[in-house]
Formats: structure tokens, C-alpha cells, sequence
């Protein structure tokens, strides 16, 4: 077995997590029924796991039942009959061979499979290695802010948007990373009207976001952006003492600049006569080991600042994250631990009427309970690897995504698919974008196929290429899968236990309203 | 601890061969009529994270070896040999499931793929029958992707 290749990720597959996350199971079929009873002629192809008293089936059209011991049993040995609640039950979710109506699957099929028939929907464009901040876990090969070398160049950001608009997606966004991408502010101008102009022919639905840490931020870069309608993104570790311990600012306290800029954005947006609940400025957090013990204190501060939803990321093994692993890092089960903990609270929270969601589960829940499909390129199949989205790089090589220009960034160019000198058909018709295409599948995952989750669990070939050594992965071994199961058990465990209250507030987090004022 | 292996005629399923506390290993025996050799590599793969497993045939029967990658006790090692038994079981399940019905989801996977393209929707269209492939350009391979990269006598080319 290959070691694992990053630190991180050491000891972190074996040891069971804490009580916080009840695990599924496997079903004791040696008690439960015998091989010469079953009818499998009666079932569509299903996957099975034990969930605290019940037995979760699914389907591959994404269909779901907890059932009970007794009538999973009944189920497996073809049973139930018309006319029978059970019977009923698994006709309305699809689980009886003879009843399925294929028409109508394959319309449902093809809605939630959308994402197929159209190129990548996000373009991130790294605009500069330049950074004024030393984040301990930063993804980039981060540079001085003297290094202007580093700096997109208009004509490569030229380029660069028209190859963005050649993707068939009917929408696309174009997002602005770093180094700290408002440092190459005339080549962030420069795109944002460059591609609103182009727009003006090619009627995409085009939509701009912003990642920055606001510590360049000023009144006239501010009403470029909300002139231009430009989504405002940032980071935001938790309570000033732990954002600051992180991300290191020299020019001065980072979480101050950044809880006055976003009170001030949210100001402008209110100001527009646009809805705070919605309008605001999104903030991430990366967890990190002093984050472990503070979830309450994490998950307060981003009510406080006026945020709905908390994206609870696990450090990953890419660039200085990597490196700094002994400092910053933690095993998967501290993590799930943190996690369960958090989310817990915000339950909580909820219950007393706070308005917030935690967006992991908020995805996985879409899926769940909405039969939506979110498009979240994490968790989706084929992954999201140039199909779904594409990374620009400041000398103009263009990534798998941003993860595979993070692999570059530490001197490997695995996930390289061409540059901006290329054409989009070279790019995305190419071998090593076929090859990422294919690994990101869970089809071909001897794990997934015979997984529970699999209707809305998914790949990341770039992690399992770092962290396993190939595009492939093994899942049985793997963290990203020890990380997405354990959460769909934690998520599945709160169905099975939830009353009418918890329900609806599940469905609340599954509710997607599209914003409007942010879409030209 | 040794165990004989038994009659392999009057075997149901898989038995423990011995149990080897020193090493941590394992070694369970099962008769090749009892499941197809998926079911087998599928069960197998479930404890790749926790021990090496090696899969052998012996005549009639099929011998997998465990060695625990940390070292476990004789009760842990018995109950992964009842835990290999209920997942042989379970995947034979899927498998006998999916034998059955999984046309059901290939013809709801074309019907939607071929309704996308404007080719009509029938069920088949679209797909590649390996079975029987025919002469597209699956076969035709015109990008010389399926060409050997050595030339003739395993000289590069």
C-alpha cells in the first residue's frame, strides 16, 4: 500500500471517531435472510447500509428509504405486494424493477445530470502570486508584493476570456483569485469589462466573484466592483485572536480590516435596496489545529458578521498546507470530530431561530432531501476537473482546477491540460483531460459502486492523486471518502432522528435562491 | 491454531483455515461454487485498509490470506472472518440484483443521453456493446490510442 503522501493524512483512516459521528454499517445478512430466499428480479440495483434501527436503501437514480429491519428483509426476499404500505413505499421511490417508469427517470436523469452536456462553468483566474498576507496554510506559491513578475498580463488575461467563452455552458462565472488578486487590479478591471463587453454578443449568463482578503480594499475599487456587480468573497478563520494567529498580516490587523470592509460592503448592498439575508459577503473559514477546540466560537462569529451559511473546510494537502501539516494539521477524525460538534451547535442554533447552515451539509442535503443537483464540483460525477472548471495561471498554463494549479505550485504539473495559447477544443478534447474526465468517476471505484452514497457523493482526482499517488484513489483507504461518508452517516443518523421540527429545518437549508443582482 | 479444512463438499460458506496471533494472519478458505470470483475480489477489497490480502485457488477452493497492517488479537481476527462471510454475502446480493435489473438503469442512462443529442432516445443508441462491439470507431481506435508503444520483439519505438 502506497503511504499516504502527506503528513496530514497519517494516522487519520484507521481510528474511529468520536460518538459525536454514529457510524453506518454493514447489514447482518447472516441473521437477516438467506441467499436461497432472495428475488433480486424484484429490486432495481440498490446499495444498502445500516443507519442507527434502520436499514438505508438507495438507488442509482437517487432515490432513498429507511427501512425497518423486518422490511428490508421483506424487500431483499421480493415480498411486499400491491395494495401493501411497503409495497406502495418503494414504488414511490423507485426501488421495484416493475414499476419504475423509464421515461421519467431518464427526464430526471437528464436534470440532475445537466452539468454533462455543457464545458466548465468556473473560470478562476489567478491574477497574481503577489500577496500581502503569510497565511500559515496557504494553497499558492505566494510572493512579495515587489514581485510584479508574477502579475497576469493584460494580453494573457485577453486570452484567457476568450477561451472562457468558449465554453457551451449556458452560464458562466469568472472568479479572481491569488496571491491576493485586487493587487493586479488593472488586470481585474481589465477582465470584468473585457468579458462584459464580449458578453454583449455572446448572451452568457456571466456572473463575477471576488476572493480577498479586503486589506487592499478602497472606496473606488469598491464601486468598481459593485458598479460591475462583482460578488465579494473572503476568508474569515473565526474570532480575531484565531484569524490573526493564521493570517499573518505585517500591514496590520487582519480580522479588523476585514470585519470593517465587510460591514461596509454589506452597508452598500443594503444601500441598494438589496436583501441582507442574501446580499452580503460570502466568508470561508479553513480549519485549522487551534480551530479545533473553538466550533462554538468559529460558528458565532460568522452569525455576528451577518453570514447564513459556514463552508466548514478542512485543511487540504496542497501547497504551504502541506508544509506547515505539523503546526496546522490534524487527523480526519479530529476533524469529523470539530465538525459534528459544530454542526451541532448550529442545529442548535437553529432551533432557537438563528438563521444559519453549515454548506457541506447544506449540499449533501439538496441532493437528499430536494433531489436537487447543486453542481458543486467537489461532489458530483464525472469530478469537476476541466469539465466543470478550469484555473488560469498568471504566465497563462491553464489547471485542471484550482487544486491542480495548487499541485503546480509545488512543482508538479500533472494537472497542466494546455495554455491560453490554446483552443478550447485542444483543451478540452485532449488526453489528459480525458484521463482526469474518466478517473473522476465513482463507477470506476470498486469502493463506490457498492456504496450507499454514491447518488451524491462524488470525486476530487487532484486529492487523490496527492494525497494516494493516483488519479484513481482507492477509497477504501481514503480520507476524502472517510471524510464524505462520515458525514453523509452524521447527516442520514439526524433524518432517521428527526422530527417534523428538524425536517423543515433540513428542507430550509436545501433552499436555493438565486442571486439575482450579482447575474448580468 | 490450525483448522482442518473440512469437507469441502458439505462447505456453505467460508471457513477459517488457521489463526495466527503472532503474525496477525488469517487464513479462510471457501469453496470456488460458493460465489463468483467478483463477489470474492468485492468482499476482499472491504479490508484492504486494515490488512494485506492475498487471494489464491486451490483446487476447488478459493484461500484468502489476511495479515493485519497493525497487530490485532485472535477475537478481532475471528470476528473479520464473520465480517468477510456478511459482506461475501452482501455483495453477492448486489450482484444477483444487478444481474437481474441493471438493463433497467442502462435503458434510463441511454433514453436520456440519446434524448440530450437529438438521436432518437432508444435505449441502445449511443452505447458501445462490448460484447459485440462492431466496426465504429471504438474498434477503429483512429486516434491509435489502444496501439502498442513497443514494436515488434518488445523493441521501442
Amino acid at each position: 500500500m502506497l503511504e499516504p503522501s502527506n503528513p496530514l493524512e497519517a494516522d487519520s483512516v484507521q481510528r474511529p471517531a468520536s460518538d459525536l459521528l454514529p457510524h453506518g454499517r454493514q447489514v447482518d445478512f447472516a441473521t437477516l435472510s438467506s441467499p436461497d430466499r432472495w428475488k433480486p428480479e424484484f429490486a432495481v440495483p440498490f446499495n444498502q447500509r445500516v443507519i442507527g434501527e434502520k436499514v438505508l436503501i438507495s438507488n442509482d437514480f437517487g432515490d432513498w428509504l429507511l427501512l425497518s429491519k423486518d422490511e428490508f428483509r421483506d424487500f431483499v426476499e421480493g415480498r411486499p405486494q400491491r395494495g401493501e404500505p411497503l409495497y406502495d413505499k418503494l414504488v414511490r421511490t423507485n426501488f421495484v424493477a416493475a414499476e419504475v417508469n423509464r421515461e421519467l427517470q431518464a427526464m430526471r436523469w437528464r436534470r440532475k445530470k445537466e452539468y454533462l452536456f455543457y464545458g466548465p462553468t468556473l473560470h478562476a483566474f489567478v491574477l497574481t502570486h503577489r500577496c500581502n498576507h503569510g497565511c500559515q496554510y496557504c494553497h499558492s506559491s505566494i510572493v512579495g508584493m515587489d514581485r510584479y513578475d508574477t502579475d497576469m498580463s493584460i494580453e494573457t488575461a485577453r486570452r484567457g476570456v476568450d477561451i472562457a467563452f468558449r465554453t457551451t455552458a449556458p452560464g458562466m462565472t469568472i472568479e479572481f483569485q491569488g496571491g491576493e488578486p485586487t493587487a493586479n487590479w488593472e488586470t481585474l478591471r481589465f477582465i470584468v469589462d473585457y468579458a462584459r463587453e464580449k458578453n454583449e454578443t455572446e448572451g452568457k449568463i456571466l456572473s463575477f466573484a471576488l476572493v480577498t482578503n479586503l486589506s487592499l480594499m478602497d472606496d473606488e475599487k469598491l464601486d468598481f466592483l459593485v458598479d460591475r456587480h462583482v460578488q465579494i468573497c473572503t476568508s474569515l478563520d473565526g474570532p480575531e485572536d484565531l484569524h490573526n494567529k493564521i493570517r499573518i498580516f505585517r500591514g496590520g490587523n487582519s480580522h479588523a480590516t476585514l470585519i470593517e470592509w465587510m460591514q461596509r460592503i454589506n452597508q452598500r448592498y443594503i444601500d441598494l435596496g438589496l436583501d441582507p439575508n442574501q446580499y452580503h459577503v460570502e466568508a470561508l473559514p479553513t480549519i485549522t489545529r487551534p480551530s479545533l477546540s473553538r466550533w462554538k466560537d468559529i460558528v458565532d462569529q460568522f452569525v455576528e458578521v451577518g453570514c447564513r451559511a459556514v463552508f466548514l473546510r478542512k485543511l487540504d494537502p496542497f501547497g504551504f498546507a502541506a508544509k506547515s501539516a505539523k503546526t496546522l494539521g490534524y487527523s480526519m477524525d479530529e476533524f469529523l470530530e470539530f465538525y459534528a460538534r459544530a454542526v451541532d451547535y448550529i442545529i442548535d442554533l437553529n432551533r432557537q431561530g438563528v438563521q444559519v447552515m453549515e454548506r457541506h451539509a447544506a449540499i449533501m442535503l439538496n441532493k437528499i432531501l430536494a433531489d436537487d443537483e447543486p453542481n458543486y464540483l467537489d461532489l458530483r460525477i464525472p469530478g469537476g476537473a476541466c469539465i466543470g472548471q478550469l484555473g488560469y495561471s498568471p504566465d497563462g498554463s491553464i489547471y485542471s482546477s484550482d487544486e491542480g494549479r495548487f499541485v503546480a505550485s509545488m512543482g508538479d504539473d500533472m494537472f497542466r491540460i494546455g495554455s491560453v495559447e490554446d483552443s478550447y477544443d485542444e483543451l478540452m478534447g485532449n488526453a489528459a483531460t480525458r484521463a482526469l474526465v474518466m478517473a473522476g468517476l465513482n463507477d470506476g471505484h470498486p469502493d463506490c459502486v457498492s456504496c450507499v452514497y454514491k447518488p451524491w457523493c462524488g470525486q476530487q482526482v487532484e486529492y487523490n492523486y496527492k494525497t494516494q499517488g493516483s488519479l484513481h484513489g482507492h477509497m477504501r483507504d481514503s480520507t476524502w471518502c472517510k471524510k464524505h461518508k462520515s458525514i453523509f452517516d452524521y447527516l442520514m443518523h439526524k433524518l432517521e432522528a428527526a422530527d417534523e421540527r428538524d425536517l423543515e429545518m433540513f428542507r430550509l437549508w436545501t433552499t436555493n435562491r438565486r442571486l439575482d443582482h450579482f447575474i448580468l | 491454531m490450525i483448522f482442518p479444512g473440512g469437507n469441502l463438499n458439505l462447505m456453505t460458506h467460508s471457513q477459517i483455515e488457521s489463526i495466527d496471533g503472532a503474525t496477525s494472519t488469517l487464513i479462510l478458505a471457501l469453496d470456488t461454487e460458493l460465489y463468483p470470483r467478483d463477489v470474492l475480489y468485492a468482499a476482499a477489497y472491504v479490508f484492504i485498509d486494515r490488512a494485506y490480502v492475498l487471494l489464491d485457488r486451490q483446487d476447488s477452493r478459493y484461500v484468502v490470506r489476511f495479515r493485519a497492517k497493525r497487530p490485532i488479537d485472535e477475537a478481532t481476527m475471528r470476528g473479520m472472518a464473520g465480517e468477510f462471510e456478511n459482506e461475501l454475502l452482501a455483495q453477492a446480493l448486489r450482484a444477483r440484483v444487478a444481474k437481474a435489473n441493471q438493463k433497467l438503469i442502462e435503458d434510463v442512462t441511454a433514453l436520456a443521453i440519446g434524448g440530450a443529442t437529438a438521436r432518437g432516445g432508444g435505449a441502445a443508441d449511443g452505447l458501445v456493446d462490448l460484447d459485440n462491439p462492431g466496426d465504429d470507431g471504438f474498434v477503429a481506435d483512429p486516434g491509435g490510442l489502444g496501439a502498442p508503444w513497443t514494436g515488434e520483439k518488445g523493441r521501442r519505438e
